[in-house]
């Protein structure tokens, strides 16, 4: 086992290319799941039909929506800044 | 007598309401009996207003006094057997000749519903609907399809109350706007922040809550929208063939539920009026309820009582729109068999994208 753990090292050290392709398979992997997760929470999801309403949406009366006041008042505002990656890379060189 | 029989005037036999019809059909003759021909019938229905409670029987001294409490005993006009059941019971069926009945007093005086609407789907595609409810889903276990046994159907009325209202909202927000820029030396981040007032009016309709206590509240919201513009004004014969309860929620225990729905949807609706914000916090919502009316209504609504492993399944049909609802059991191990295939094709496809892309 720990032979085994050696040589992949090594192998990841040997090969940056290597890495790269674990890395992704890894990331493959994760979103694979992810779509399984999905599929078969929607298949789940499908046996059931018996939910609680939670607005009365479908029962407002057509055009009974009134707005007698609005208002939009600004109040204030603050500006942040922060250094350009870049530039900051090329003043450390 | 509190109890109204419809007979065929051709043939004696009991005429029932048909939703393709629309109208009272004697099933043996196919006679078609007009619904305002029968409209004299209910007048019946002041006269048994006055009447005092003297009609009730209770069936031997056995029952404890809070059991016949909620129990009534009726006499079947046309076979002289007993008819038990709730207090609250409006129509049945005589368990003895299958007569069908309407206890009027059910729905006299004050009692009486201000509308109905009619049933416009009968039983048999109310079972159709049923397999169709079965159909396409993958986690349904497959001998719960094939050995679930229909143990019941029934076309019900239930009594619902339709509450109209004005909502008055008040409304503040915070609000906030982002503005990004960028120069040769710095990224910037502007963030504007704003106090939103709205105040106003919005109308609320026939928001309907179940007003019996026996039948599920969320199993009723789920079967909606009744479209209400086809309710018509009460008549006893449309409970013909069909059972029917009156209330035993009054509208003051029903009116919180309905109230819960129209704040919630009143606030949204004003929410969405605040627009042009990368974000909008509520801090204040005040929403009054004015100008409150209140109806009394029977909705049409099958239901299919089924059973499968000792479990009982209870699925709803609307029977205007023929809107199916009812949970179904989930087959575990067609779950994880599901989620293996899916997890094993994808990650094949994936695998074999990622190791292109990094080439």
């Amino acid at each position: 086992m720990n032979h085994l753990i050696q040589m992949t090292h090594v192998a990841i050290q040997a090969s940056p290319d290597v890495n790269q392709r674990l890395v992704a398979a890894l990331i493959a992997l994760a979103i694979a799941l992810l779509i399984a997760l999905i599929g078969v929470s929607n298949m789940k999801s499908k046996l059931k039909s018996v939910r609680k309403e939670q607005t009365a949406n479908q029962y407002i009366r057509e055009g009974s929506m009134t707005l007698q006041s609005q208002r939009d008042l600004f109040l204030h505002s603050h500006t942040e800044k922060r250094p350009r990656a870049d530039k900051t890379k090329q003043s450390a060189n | 007598m509190a109890l109204m029989e419809y007979k065929c005037p051709n043939c004696g036999g009991p005429l029932n309401f048909d939703p393709g019809a629309q109208d009272m059909v004697c099933p043996y003759c196919d006679s078609v009996v007009d619904l305002k021909t029968l409209q004299a019938m209910d007048s019946l229905l002041e006269e048994e207003a006055q009447i005092e409670s003297e009609d009730w029987s209770y069936s031997g001294a056995d029952w404890q006094a809070d059991e016949t409490n909620a129990m009534a005993v009726y006499t079947c006009n046309s076979c002289g057997g007993e008819i038990i059941g709730e207090e609250s019971l409006g129509a049945t069926s005589c368990p003895f000749c299958g007569n069908r009945v309407v206890i009027a007093s059910k729905f006299s005086g004050s009692l009486r519903p201000d509308l109905v609407l009619p049933f416009k789907l009968n039983k048999d595609e109310a079972k159709e609907a049923l397999k169709r409810h079965y159909a396409g889903k993958k986690l349904l276990p497959k001998v719960f399809r094939d050995r679930n046994h229909l143990d019941e159907i029934k076309g019900v009325y239930v009594p619902f109350w339709l509450f109209d209202a004005e909502a008055d909202v008040k409304a503040d927000y915070d609000a906030t706007q982002v503005k990004r820029w960028s120069d040769s030396h710095y990224h910037y981040t502007r963030t504007s922040h704003y106090h939103v007032h709205r105040a106003g009016q919005i109308g609320f309709d026939q928001v309907p809550v179940d007003g019996s206590q026996a039948i599920d509240d969320t199993l009723m919201e789920s079967l909606e929208p009744f479209d209400l513009k086809e309710a018509v004004d009460f008549q006893t014969a449309y409970l013909a063939g069909y059972f029917a309860n009156k209330y035993d929620q009054d509208a003051e225990t029903c009116y919180p539920r309905a109230d819960e729905r129209i704040q919630r949807s009143a606030s949204q609706a004003f929410r969405n009026t605040v627009k042009g914000y990368q974000s909008v916090t509520p801090k204040r919502e005040d929403i009054a309820l004015t100008d409150n009316k209140i109806k009394y209504a029977l909705l049409p609504v099958y239901l299919l009582s089924t059973s499968w492993e000792g479990e009982s399944y209870l699925f709803a049909m609307n029977g205007q729109t023929g809107k199916f609802v009812g949970d179904l059991p989930m087959d575990k191990k067609a779950y994880w068999s599901w989620f293996f295939k899916i997890f094993g094709i994808a990650s094949v496809l994936l695998v074999a994208l990622s190791q292109l892309l990094v080439r």
